[in-house]
């Protein structure tokens, strides 16, 4: 690149020049940019990723002017010029700092999940230095030669310089669904459109098949997908969890609007103030509606998520958790979650002879890890380099030239190389035995090929089987010798002579019995759906003491019927040799089957599952596809990391629960009986700006809701949204905190002779201690399912909180903010009345969650 | 509002929330939830009497509200407090779980 000034704007100004002229006029060569060359381009254009969203301030500020707010804003603009002045003063003070109170918290949640999606990145194999390498794709610069393969996110814009059976999927781009074939060729078209541009690579698609290198054009939001990136975007379906909470929304604001309206028209009957009736009818629907319900949410979801994160699990989008707690099955593969994942070359051999150099030497050059300082990639390739490495073996590719290769796909479950040594050209493949060996029709004998015969293959197959039932992977080699071709391809993998095998061991991981146990005693049935056959995912689970209730492998799976793989799905917890289109059917089997089912996947072939599962779980190693259709990413691919994850998904799901059943409670009873006083007293039970002052300090004590403790036997089983529970609970517990309101109006009217307008602010201050306390309190009763209810212990925050809100709440009458409020000072015996009624409201709560849950079986 | 006195209302407002809650409670008694594979069969008399223990202090505590605020003694409300207290106390330990096991 000479300046980025004289740099081509578009791909389309690469298409139609050749290779050679295409790194000239990116200013780079076939051995990559220069490390400095790369960080000085950096600087002038900007890290590769596309403007985010991000945190809008003036979108969370709106947010909060909700309808009741600005009708509450207007009457108090009006009675600034019509009536009470100083009230309506007190009342926009109080209306500022909720505002304010609620924006905070919804900024800082926001805040939190950004650092949260910092934590998962897409990688990209880069040639600089001539060494290739995996960096951040956002470090990616125009004039970068980059590598791509099976199943990789494409990082940037890319004019093509090489490629070998390219495939690509383009839809995020073009819509269409059958994948693009790609080539190096220059193209003499004008003006051609995304998916004409067949030697152009471009940023969010994915590769499906062979691999490829091409140089970067354009970054960023210089892209094409960064150009349509906004058109493009698409909001997520309503999960169940987020469906729940706008009906039970949208059912209190219904009963807010017939309250409120009802409490308007009525009082304005009665002769009562029109502009004071109207602020009252307004603060009793603001104090009704769950305004904090999305700032509760979103706190008790990014709490979560920011818990999960120090367990090494990063969700990336947060309404998933409640889907992610509540799985009742999980698929996953054996790599890594029931093994180490460290996968080592234990042997070689040909079929006469132990150590076989060649087999090694073979398998170092039919390979497809990125091999540099260290050596990335395919674990089993990294495998065989790393043994090769250790005992200075490596040096004996030296002697061969790569001429071709074919890459890996799993539906041959095989890769091809051809190498030239000396004159000899030599056609490679490496794979699964039972997909190279039938392509095999001789067998190496001291290094000539004999015809294979049955003897031969039994041989073969004993040996197979006595590793694999010892729990070792096995690939085999085999070769031919070829003549020269224009290129070579998968109908090449013929005729082959087999030459020996290689034996992996990935030892099992002694935490996975462990892991299982918590996952089981959390109600998740855990199945293995594995590529390996199934003897070696047998002896694992024999390894680890875990017993197998049934094997399917992938061939047993295609004589099923539908119906007879709904019933399969049920008994077997093995799954082996299942091919990617086999997966998914199970998954989709597990559904039907009314299982929320979560499945756990890090390659190319699991992003499928991963769009069909309810739960997708992904890891950071893993390919980027499968990341990119993940709701979770685990830092660390252990079983045990996702059972802490599933723990603290459903702590934040009861969490969220305890605030809706709070609001449906002592709430809308407080609000209720307010309405009705009204009607039968001389003067207003409570004045709208206590009425808004006693919310917000009720909204403060809330907000350590989602740091509560939740009790362990309400985590340990899955828990769905019950809307009957929910409508069961608003129907019993919502009268309880009028039956104490009503006698607090009885004790304030008869024995404190609080009944007329002289006595009013007596009759308020009275009713608001009592209702705040009952109000507030009750959480400690309703947040546990236990009784009595403090056998279970409250989070530290809120009790610390609620308590402090309390004591706040008791000498606010005694302070001049009281005054100021209209409270006056409670007589003494006031005091101990009080404190015996709210102990026993909360106590008859406690005795009719013992009929509520206990007798009814809610 | 005419020939209604507050005390009418008092009666009125809080005998109308005990028997709302005395009527909610029959509702969610009569959809009682069953323990998953088993099967709902019929209460007896007598198991419906303990059911609905509840109801019973429900009703008491009505009556108990309406005489305490009549005769305005502070003292009686107090003292009659306590027992409710005692007794409600009695009832949830009774019903406690057996046994709460932690994982």
């Amino acid at each position: 690149m000479k300046s980025t000034k004289e740099a081509p704007i578009t791909h389309k100004d690469y298409l139609s020049i050749g290779s050679d002229e295409v790194f000239n006029a990116l200013g780079t060569t076939k051995n990559g940019l220069t490390e400095d060359e790369a960080e000085i381009r950096l600087k002038k254009c900007g890290p590769n990723r596309l403007p985010r969203e991000g945190i809008k301030v003036e979108r969370i500020i709106l947010r909060q002017f909700d309808p009741l707010i600005l009708i509450l804003l207007a009457t108090v603009i009006i009675s600034i010029f019509i009536g009470s002045a100083q009230q309506a003063y007190i009342i926009m003070i109080i209306i500022a700092l909720s505002v304010s109170f609620s924006f905070y918290n919804e900024y800082r949640a926001g805040k939190l999940v950004e650092e949260l999606e910092k934590k998962v990145s897409i990688k990209a194999t880069v040639t600089r230095d001539s060494k290739t390498k995996e960096v951040d794709s956002a470090q990616i610069v125009p004039g970068d030669l980059v590598s791509v393969y099976i199943g990789d996110i494409v990082p940037a814009d890319v004019r093509l310089v090489e490629v070998k059976d390219l495939e690509v999927d383009e839809a995020t781009l073009t819509g269409e669904s059958f994948p693009a074939t790609k080539s190096a060729e220059a193209l003499s078209i004008q003006e051609p459109v995304a998916h004409q541009a067949t030697n152009c690579l471009f940023m969010g698609t994915t590769i499906v098949r062979g691999s490829g290198k091409g140089i970067v054009t354009q970054t960023g939001k210089n892209t094409e997908f960064g150009a349509i990136s906004k058109s493009i975007a698409r909001p997520h379906p309503l999960t169940e969890f987020q469906r729940g909470i706008k009906s039970y929304g949208n059912m209190l604001i219904i009963l807010t609007s017939i309250l409120s309206v009802s409490v308007f028209a009525l009082n304005a009957l009665l002769g009562h103030d029109l502009l004071n009736s109207l602020l009252f009818s307004v603060a009793i629907a603001i104090g009704l509606v769950p305004e904090l319900m999305p700032a509760i949410v979103t706190v008790a979801l990014s709490h979560g998520a920011h818990m999960m994160a120090k367990s090494d699990v990063i969700v990336k989008r947060l309404v998933s958790m409640e889907d992610f707690g509540n799985m009742d099955v999980l698929c996953t593969d054996k790599t890594g979650t029931l093994t180490e994942g460290k996968i080592a070359l234990e042997d070689y051999f040909s079929l006469d002879k132990d150590h076989e150099e060649r087999t090694l030497i073979y398998s170092l050059l039919c390979n497809s890890a990125i091999v540099g300082d260290t050596v990335t990639g395919n674990p089993m390739d990294t495998a065989i380099w790393n043994y090769a490495r250790e005992r200075g073996l490596a040096d004996g590719v030296k002697a061969y030239t790569k001429v071709d290769d074919i890459p890996f796909d799993y539906q041959r479950r095989r890769i091809s190389a051809v190498v030239k040594h000396g004159e000899e050209l030599l056609f490679l493949t490496k794979g699964a035995p039972e997909s190279v060996v039938p392509e095999c029709t001789f067998y190496d004998q001291e290094g000539k090929a004999a015809g294979i015969n049955d003897d031969v293959l039994a041989t073969a197959d004993k040996k197979f089987h006595e590793l694999s039932e010892s729990g070792y992977r096995i690939l085999a080699i085999a070769y031919k010798t070829i003549g020269t071709k224009p290129s070579y391809s998968t109908s090449d993998e013929v005729a082959l002579t087999l030459l020996g095998f290689l034996v992996f061991n990935d030892p099992p991981k002694p935490s996975a019995t462990a892991a299982l146990k918590r996952l089981k005693e959390l109600g998740v049935d855990t199945k293995v759906l594995t590529g390996d056959n199934a003897l070696v995912a047998k002896k694992v689970y024999e390894e680890l003491d875990i017993p197998v209730t049934k094997v399917l492998d992938g061939p047993d799976l295609l004589k099923l019927s539908w119906a007879d793989l709904k019933k399969a799905v049920e008994e077997a917890n093995i799954f082996a040799r299942v091919t990617p289109e086999q997966k998914l059917d199970i998954i989709k089997a597990l559904k039907e089957n009314k299982h929320i089912v979560g499945y756990m996947g890090d390659g190319v072939n699991d992003a499928p599952a991963l769009y069909e599962a309810d739960a997708s779980i992904s890891v950071d190693s893993a390919a980027d596809v499968s990341k990119e259709a993940a709701d979770v990413v685990l830092l660390q691919k252990d079983l045990m990391v996702l059972a802490g994850g599933i723990n603290e998904g459903r702590k934040t799901f009861g969490n969220t629960i305890k605030y809706v059943l709070m609001g449906t409670s002592s709430n809308f009873g407080n609000m209720f009986s307010a309405a009705a006083a009204s009607l039968f007293l001389p003067f207003l039970p409570m004045l709208p700006m206590q009425i808004l002052f006693m919310n917000l300090l009720y909204n403060v004590a809330n907000l350590t809701l989602p740091t509560d403790n939740v009790d362990a036997e309400d985590a340990r089983l899955p828990r769905h949204w019950d809307i009957p529970l929910v409508q069961g609970f608003t129907l019993f517990f919502g009268p309880f905190s009028s039956v104490y309101d009503f006698l607090t109006f009885g004790i304030m009217l008869f024995i404190f002779n609080a009944s007329t307008p002289a006595h009013a602010a007596l009759f308020q201050t009275g009713w608001f201690v009592e209702s705040f306390l009952t109000e507030v309190l009750i959480i400690f009763v309703i947040r546990t399912r236990r009784f009595p209810f403090f056998s279970s212990r409250p989070g530290k925050w809120l009790t610390i909180l609620t308590i402090g809100c309390c004591v706040f709440g008791i000498i606010l009458p005694f302070t001049f903010l009281g005054g100021f409020l209209g409270f006056t000072s409670l007589p003494a015996n006031f005091w101990p009345l009080v404190a015996l009624m709210v102990a026993t409201y909360l106590l008859l709560v406690d005795a009719g969650k013992v009929f509520f849950y206990k007798v009814c079986g809610f | 509002m005419v020939g209604v006195t507050l005390f009418d209302w008092y009666v009125i407002t809080i005998s109308w929330s005990i028997v709302f809650l005395i009527v909610a409670s029959i509702f969610i008694y009569s959809r009682r939830r069953v323990a998953p594979g088993s099967v709902r069969t019929h209460a007896s008399i007598s198991q419906i009497i303990r059911d609905f223990t509840f109801v019973w202090i429900l009703i008491s505590l009505l009556f108990f509200y309406i005489v305490t605020v009549m005769v305005v003694s502070d003292l009686l409300f107090a003292a009659g407090n306590i027992v409710i207290e005692l007794l409600l106390l009695i009832y949830v330990y009774r019903n406690r779980p057996k046994k709460t096991s932690h994982p």
